[in-house]
């Protein structure tokens, strides 16, 4: 258990730092360079993070002291296999999001940037939180900063995006808090470790499953509660998007993992077939959508929730399964999961930098306007079609690995669902391939084209890397499994034990 | 024959304030034309002498226990001077502008306070009535301060017809328990038996009394009308030092004095609570003036921390006494914002692009939106959860769900005032920056910072709210 506090450091300090540059960062290239320098910053204790973490060693670089004594609850931090992949995401795609906005946010930008900040240090805080209503402060208070990026550099219909986005994440996570005061009023804690191991009958894991699921389902999104998702993306700024679709959508999966699966296993494995079949229509029924699209983040954004219908897919294709080897299986698809949510964080931060890097040039988003990018933008297009092919699940990008493990997944437990989720495949491919026809080849199709200019070196570094990412995980998922296998084999072992008897 | 001065020692809080009141009108007769700033100055640092004495006082019983000193009586004692402070910091600038700033403000402001410290000291029906009329007396007047005011007048009458039929049905309840048990003393009535008719009606009479005084739905049609008629400067006391009595009320009267009854009250309560939380929020949805928003939102918070009083025990009750301590708090916070906008009646169009004329003030409204809609960790938040925790700990768990509907509901219009001052520019007659002066700046910037550490460190008032009502 090193490094004791340095988790505390990797949330507290975005926040603090935001804060400082709100109060005090008197012109924009401070406030800029500041943050970006705390956004690299911070990778320095991510990096001993991921260096001294134990595979296997359950909890690690745990602080747990008393918080609020009456109610017993604790600031309690520490982080297991999966929390840490999805820091280390987060610490990744922060300068990402910060370089999206450098040319774009060119008003009230110390606010800006510090809400950015603000925003990376609750996030990492939901990941770092051992103890429910910590992990609740952190989950809601994350509304803020970001309905106050949405609102205030966002597109024409934005005041309408953000309040929605707030209305409807408030109203899911209202349900989880009854649930958590709930299961601590049976538990006597709030701590997630005693919520695991706390005996529920199975209606009442059933009503808590739902108030779980309200929560998350709303933060994946899934179908039918996605619909905030579109107009989110579409409105916020390009930072904005890129950390909604990397790093705020994997709080639902998350949470899944977190508090569904475990608390509730018995009505998780009711319910599966429940929330298979929703993840099959996010992903068959969106991906559809999707390829109707005229403006470019409407189809990332439907992309994304057709993408996140594979996570929860995968989380919970496992509890359909009837034979034996099911706790591998389990294993299998809530790692495909995984994969798929750190997959899908790079892939969609970079396309929704793309289209921003568009926008910055020649603010419009609609297809139709575009045509022969690749003309002017030699570059630029090469990554666009990599993280387009990338997003389709071309083998050899991160896109792959999830989509065939959870693929696989199915396949063993039911294969006629391993065959609509295949389609996506296909789908995927579609629209992906229809989108870079319109946009990146072709003949110049109009002046504004012509006169596009190659991405600048900050793009070219934060695009760059992300691809070079895209492509290392595809090529070299290892590591990354290799953090979370032990995790998600307890979790695994965890839920199949099941807390009532007679499954 | 001497007095004995320490066997007074209950009794200091309310000495020192009766005391404080004819010097203050001294004082007033003296400078108060050329300098009110000295008559607020006077007044407050009587307030600081007062404060001092409430910590200072002895628990105990005087007037064969007609008149308690306990904890609970402590604690919305110093609430009450502290509210009072801070509304006496906020008001002057609005009731100068509104040619109402007179010495008159501050001493039936004392008056006030002093009914909150009667009515929290209260141990028998006749104490409980004093004290409530003195704070409704001092009330009226202080809605009419404003006296060429048409709208002020209207409130005033409108205020003091309804809370004439209030404070009558609760007087007629009073009697009825009187006769039924033959004594004034709560601890005596307390034990009356529940079957009897008498005492439904009386039971019945009381809580109507009650609601109208909380302004809980069906009794709150005089609220927003109080609160928007007349300056603003009046009605950050209106909103705020009353709810402590409002509280005291419903401890000693319902919880103490019909407590026998508690299981027939308990229903009318769970309607009103539920009645109050829907249709405040609701209507606060469609108001366009600050302070009637506000006073809609008040009858929804009222729904809210009645849910606490609803699960009941010492738990429900501590978890309603934070509600309100934190609810005054935020609507001090408030008001004091829509105060330094300078707008004598305060469209909330004139909080557009406040963060524009103000970020710091801007800055401070956000912490009091997010911790009304209930965000954690601020004050506000901890105050919502408690309820729910009492509400599902009592197997109320439905209420709670409706409760935290409502809370989402309700966080529409609170996203609304935010988006006006983050996200809408200044309207043209309004570009310049905003002047708050440094006393209010100071107190909105310790409004904002409370909410924030009662937030982050809840543990000390949490156990006072605790202590408040349990052994030990």
């Amino acid at each position: 258990m090193s490094g004791s506090g340095l988790l505390s450091v990797i949330v507290w300090l975005p926040v603090a730092a935001g804060l400082l540059i709100m109060g005090l960062a008197r012109s924009a290239a401070v406030a800029r360079w500041s943050c970006l320098a705390v956004a690299l910053l911070e990778w320095i204790p991510g990096w001993i993070l991921w260096r001294a973490f134990e595979p296997g060693g359950g909890y690690q670089f745990v602080e747990r002291h008393d918080w609020i004594e009456r109610f017993n609850v604790q600031y309690y931090l520490g982080i297991d296999g999966i929390a840490l992949a999805l820091i280390l995401l987060t610490l990744l795609l922060t300068p990402a999001a910060v370089v999206a906005g450098w040319r774009a946010i060119d008003r009230r930008t110390s606010l800006y940037y510090g809400a950015l900040l603000i925003q990376q240090g609750l996030m990492l805080g939901v990941f770092c939180a051992l103890d429910s209503l910590l992990f609740y402060v952190f989950w809601e208070f994350m509304l803020a900063p970001m309905f106050l990026i949405i609102g205030i550099w966002g597109g024409e219909r934005r005041i309408y995006a953000t309040v929605k986005f707030f209305l409807f994440t408030f109203l899911g996570s209202v349900f989880m808090l009854v649930a958590l005061v709930y299961l601590y009023l049976k538990a006597g804690s709030y701590a997630i470790p005693d919520l695991h191991a706390v005996p529920l009958t199975l209606a009442e894991q059933q009503l808590l499953f739902f108030g779980f699921l309200a929560a998350f389902a709303v933060k994946v999104p899934m179908w039918p509660v996605h619909t905030w998702l579109p107009d989110a993306h579409v409105e916020a700024p390009t930072g904005g998007s890129v950390i909604l679709a990397a790093i705020l959508l994997k709080m639902g999966g998350f949470g899944m993992l977190r508090f569904s699966l475990p608390v509730t296993p018995d009505a998780a494995y009711q319910f599966a077939p429940l929330i298979v079949g929703l993840s099959l229509v996010a992903i068959v029924y969106i991906a559809v959508v999707a390829l109707a699209q005229r403006d470019l983040k409407k189809l990332i954004a439907y992309s994304s929730v057709a993408h996140m219908g594979f996570v929860t897919l995968g989380l919970f294709i496992p509890l359909v399964y009837a034979g034996a080897g099911k706790d591998q299986l389990l294993a299998l698809g809530m790692g495909g999961g995984m994969v798929q949510m750190i997959s899908h964080g790079f892939i969609s931060a970079a396309l929704f930098m793309c289209v921003g890097v568009l926008y910055d040039r020649v603010h419009t988003r609609r297809i139709d306007d575009f045509g022969g990018v690749a003309n002017t933008m030699p570059i630029f297009a090469v990554l666009l079609v990599l993280f387009a092919l990338a997003n389709a699940g071309l083998p050899g990008t991160s896109g792959f690995v999830g989509e065939f493990l959870v693929i696989l997944a199915s396949f063993r437990a039911e294969p006629l669902v391993a065959l609509g989720a295949g389609t996506i495949l296909v789908l995927g491919a579609a629209y992906s391939l229809y989108m870079l026809k319109r946009v990146v080849f072709g003949e110049v199709a109009n002046d504004r084209v012509a006169g596009l200019e190659d991405l600048d070196t900050r793009e070219l570094i934060a695009l760059g890397g992300i691809g070079l990412a895209v492509i290392v995980l595809g090529l070299y998922p290892d590591p990354l499994v290799e953090m979370m296998e032990p995790s998600l084999d307890g979790l695994a072992r965890h839920v199949l034990a099941g807390k009532v008897a007679g499954w | 024959m001497v007095m004995d001065l320490t066997s007074w020692a209950p009794l200091y809080p309310e000495l020192a304030l009766a005391l404080l009141i004819p010097v203050l009108l001294l004082v007033d007769l003296a400078v108060g034309r050329k300098r009110p700033a000295v008559v607020q100055a006077a007044c407050l640092a009587g307030l600081v002498l007062v404060g001092w004495t409430c910590f200072a006082a002895a628990d105990g019983a005087m007037f064969y226990d007609a008149f308690v000193m306990d904890r609970l009586a402590r604690l919305l004692k110093i609430a009450g001077v502290l509210m009072s402070v801070v509304a006496f910091v906020y008001a002057p600038r609005d009731l100068r502008q509104a040619g109402a700033l007179r010495g008159e403000y501050y001493l039936l402001g004392l008056f006030a306070l002093l009914g909150v410290f009667v009515t929290a000291s209260a141990g028998s029906l006749l104490t409980l009535y004093l004290g409530l009329e003195l704070l409704a007396l001092a009330l009226y007047t202080l809605v009419a301060l404003q006296r060429d005011s048409a709208r002020a007048a209207e409130a005033a009458m409108k205020y003091f017809v309804l809370g004439a039929i209030g404070s009558g049905a609760m007087l007629y309840g009073m009697s009825l328990l009187y006769g039924l048990s033959g004594s004034l003393l709560l601890s005596e009535t307390a034990t009356l038996a529940p079957e009897s008719v008498g005492a439904y009606v009386a039971a019945a009479l009381v809580l109507t009394g009650v609601a109208f005084k909380l302004g809980a739905v069906p009794f709150h049609q005089w609220v927003a009308d109080a609160y928007d008629g007349p300056p603003l400067g009046v009605a950050v006391l209106l909103a705020t030092v009353p709810k402590l009595a409002s509280f005291a009320l419903i401890v000693r009267l319902l919880v103490d004095g019909i407590s026998a009854s508690q299981e027939q009250w308990n229903l009318l309560l769970i309607v009103m609570a539920v009645a109050s939380l829907s249709l405040g929020t609701i209507v606060a949805m469609a108001q366009t003036q600050a302070a009637r928003l506000l006073a809609w939102a008040a009858i929804a918070h009222v729904g809210f921390l009645l849910l606490g009083v609803v699960a009941g025990g010492g738990e429900g009750l501590s978890a309603a006494l934070f509600y309100t301590l934190v609810y005054v708090l935020m609507a001090a916070g408030a008001f004091g914002v829509v105060i330094a906008l300078e707008k004598q009646t305060a469209p909330l169009d004139s909080l557009r692009g406040l963060y524009r004329r103000h970020p710091g003030m801007a800055s401070i409204m956000l912490l009091i939106m997010l911790s009304m809609i209930g965000i954690p960790p601020l004050a506000g938040f901890l105050a919502k959860w408690q309820v729910l925790m009492v509400l599902v700990d009592q197997g109320f768990t439905a209420l709670a769900i409706v409760a935290v509907v409502f809370a989402v509901v309700g966080a529409y219009y609170y996203l609304r005032i935010i988006r006006l001052m983050f996200m809408e520019a200044p309207r043209e007659q309004e570009q310049e920056r905003l002047k708050p002066g440094w006393g209010a700046s100071v107190m909105l910037g310790a409004n904002g910072l409370a909410l924030v550490v009662i937030g982050v460190w809840p543990n000390p008032l949490l156990e006072w709210c605790r202590a408040a009502f349990g052994p030990g």
